[in-house]
């Protein structure tokens, strides 16, 4: 099983404060060597806080139980020293506002050098200066001589997103989380810095989490999709099946509020209501409130993830849903 | 812009600021009920009117206020400050001799106040809601609301008189011999004539009184350091630099303190001409020679011409510290440049 990279397994994850509740819950996936998977879901759905468990970078109050193998290495619960001599050079992660995400006071090339050096001792400063600079080539700054001492606020977004990429793949890392990476950028912008951080990881091997609440993003970055809602995970899919056979009815609207090519004029369709709180969970589905599709089992029994196919899903009506009508045209 | 340029500029303005110190003081003075003459002359000249006349010609006394004034502002930006009335030295050349020993102890008061207000600072941001944070805060405290002048007796009277541990008021010991001044600070002409007995004698008479008086300095920067490193503790970059897998203690200072200064430096250019002005007392306390007992004692003597040159200099300093202040910005901070 030497091409499994990560292996989550039942991973809850509890908030100081807020007594039993869980904001993630029983979340298991697994991401192969090279591979790219996609986590999608609303915003508060635990898609962040489940990767960022996984690298050891939420504060004290959080409580994380179950597994998570790195190349066979456990992480929940290892000790920080595993844990940061593994983030930033195995594992690595990309940041979704590149203009928070860089220290204001710091040139360019002290921050992408200081990741080399870090998990480097024996570099010398001038040389993690050659290869902060040959990062910058890679990711396609222009002149990366003028722009290696010069500081944050001196790129735009799109420029520091693809500085934030040359820090993630300073290490050549196994493994990069990237969490919603383009969402703060201009659409123009979104597809440069998409097809950079493909052609990177295809070129390295490395395998990518891509963190997304966008389809588009997924339809054209994706092998396989997780998506998560209310903390849980109620899909697991190759991409084409998300698209052709989406089997839950969460996945389905999401499917749906998707602005159409064909039918301009009419009004985006949105999912009703809104998704619960750790602390407001629903009995039952979480999702049932929300689902047009829902019975008294969805009110009274949480759904297990079951086969359907080639994809799993948390949902009670799983077989007798009524078939998909593909109305999207990917990207 | 050109950094030379904009200091030059920036200069040019202190002339037209002293000109309002200077005209500020001179009204005040005017106000004042106070009649020069009770400090020139003893009470038996007083009743003679011949020396009151010799004495007011010799002194401008006898000229009308506007014609003082010009005269004095003319006699001020030729760097004439007049003659004290009561050392009968010039003024200026009082401040000059007196400038070194309140240097020396308001930067040893502003080095132990920002310094240990910075780790005190970053301490209780670290350890936040704990015991440290809030005996940081009590610390802070005192610091702040503690009077110099009950304060340094307090210091005085534990570590001099029942521990013995330091010297007492004094900047040197009387009975050793005296240092040749270089450069008026007394613990640097030490090191600089390699007289370590002279050095220690410096050191030890100065850690008490630039304690007291960088203690209130203290208080504010550890406040200020908390709450600025608990905002950068959460933003982004911080998160990055754990990604990166930087250890705690790169990631407290060598990330958040940088950015968690910046509003601190503002707070610390403010402090060092507080402590001048907090120095009148510390002085007085501590028997200090320099230029706040200075202002005590020509202001006991209603010595008209060294208040006024002690209001100028100060004048002068918060001048000098302010563009001081923007200077450091641009030296810490890229995104600020010069205009």
């Amino acid at each position: 099983m030497s091409d499994i990279l990560l292996d989550v397994r039942g991973l809850d994850i509890a908030f100081f404060g807020m007594a039993g509740q869980r904001s993630v819950r029983d979340v298991s996936l697994t991401i192969a060597r090279g591979e790219t998977v996609s986590i999608v879901g609303e915003s508060g759905s635990g898609k962040s806080v489940s990767m960022r468990a996984i690298m050891g970078l939420l504060p004290d109050s959080a409580y994380v139980s179950g597994s998570a193998k790195f190349l066979g290495q456990e992480l929940i619960g290892a000790s920080t020293a595993t844990l940061r001599s593994l983030t930033g050079s195995r594992i690595a992660m990309i940041f979704q506002d590149p203009l928070t995400a860089l220290n204001p006071l710091l040139s360019i090339g002290d921050q992408i050098s200081e990741a080399i050096r870090i998990h480097n001792r024996d570099v010398s400063r001038r040389e993690a200066r050659e290869r902060a600079l040959q990062l910058l080539r890679d990711v396609a700054i222009p002149f990366p001589e003028k722009r290696l001492d010069q500081y944050p606020h001196e790129f735009s977004g799109g420029m520091r997103q693809r500085v934030v990429i040359a820090i993630a793949i300073a290490n050549k890392p196994d493994l990069i989380i990237a969490d919603e990476p383009t969402t703060a950028l201009d659409v123009t912008v979104q597809a440069e810095v998409l097809d950079l951080l493909r052609r990177l990881c295809r070129q390295n091997g490395t395998g990518l989490a891509l963190i997304t609440h966008d389809l588009g993003v997924v339809a054209g970055m994706a092998e396989r999709v997780y998506v998560m809602y209310a903390g849980s995970i109620v899909e697991a899919a190759l991409v084409d099946d998300i698209f052709e056979r989406p089997a839950h009815p969460y996945t389905r609207g999401l499917l749906r509020s998707l602005p159409k090519m064909k039918d301009q004029a009419k009004r985006l369709e949105d999912i009703g209501g809104t998704p619960p709180t750790a602390a407001s969970l629903p009995t039952g589905c979480a999702f049932h409130p929300r689902c047009s599709f829902a019975t008294d089992v969805c009110r009274k029994e949480t759904p297990r993830l079951n086969s359907y196919g080639r994809s799993i899903a948390a949902c009670h009506l799983g077989g007798s849903l009524p078939a998909f009508e593909k109305e999207i045209e990917t990207a | 812009m050109n950094a030379y340029r904009y200091v030059l500029r920036r200069l040019a303005g202190l002339p037209f600021l002293l000109l309002g110190v200077v005209t500020v003081a001179f009204l005040l003075s005017q106000l004042s009920p106070a009649e020069p003459l009770a400090s020139i002359l003893s009470e038996r000249q007083l009743s003679n009117p011949e020396a009151v006349a010799a004495a007011k010609a010799r002194w401008g006394l006898d000229r009308s206020p506007v014609e003082q004034y010009l005269y004095y502002v003319k006699n001020v930006f030729e760097g004439d400050l007049g003659i004290s009335f009561r050392t009968k030295q010039p003024v200026i050349e009082d401040l000059a001799a007196r400038l070194p020993a309140t240097m020396e102890l308001v930067l040893a008061a502003l080095f132990l106040g920002v310094g240990s207000g910075i780790v005190l600072g970053v301490v209780a941001a670290r350890f936040r809601d704990t015991v440290v944070d809030q005996l940081v805060r009590l610390i802070a405290l005192f610091g702040s609301s503690l009077p110099v002048f009950w304060s340094g007796l307090a210091a005085l009277s534990i570590f001099s008189v029942q521990l013995g541990l330091l010297p007492g008021p004094g900047r040197m010991n009387p009975r050793a011999a005296a240092l040749d001044p270089i450069t008026g600070f007394n613990t640097i002409d030490a090191i600089l004539r390699g007289n370590m007995a002279s050095f220690s004698d410096a050191v030890t008479h100065l850690i008490l009184p630039a304690a007291v008086l960088g203690w209130a300095t203290t208080g504010v920067i550890s406040r200020l350091v908390r709450a600025s490193m608990l905002d950068v503790l959460g933003q982004d970059y911080i998160l990055m630099a754990k990604a990166k897998g930087s250890s705690g203690l790169r990631i407290l200072f060598h990330h958040a303190l940088r950015n968690a200064l910046l509003p601190a430096i503002t707070v610390i250019g403010y402090s060092f001409a507080y402590l001048l002005t907090g120095a009148v007392l510390t002085e007085t306390i501590f028997s200090w020679p320099g230029v706040g007992s200075y202002a005590v004692e020509s202001a006991r003597a209603l010595d008209y011409p060294a208040i006024m040159g002690v209001t100028m200099l100060g004048g002068a300093v918060f001048v000098l510290t302010n563009l001081a202040t923007d200077l450091a910005y641009v030296l810490v901070d890229p995104r600020i440049k010069l205009q």
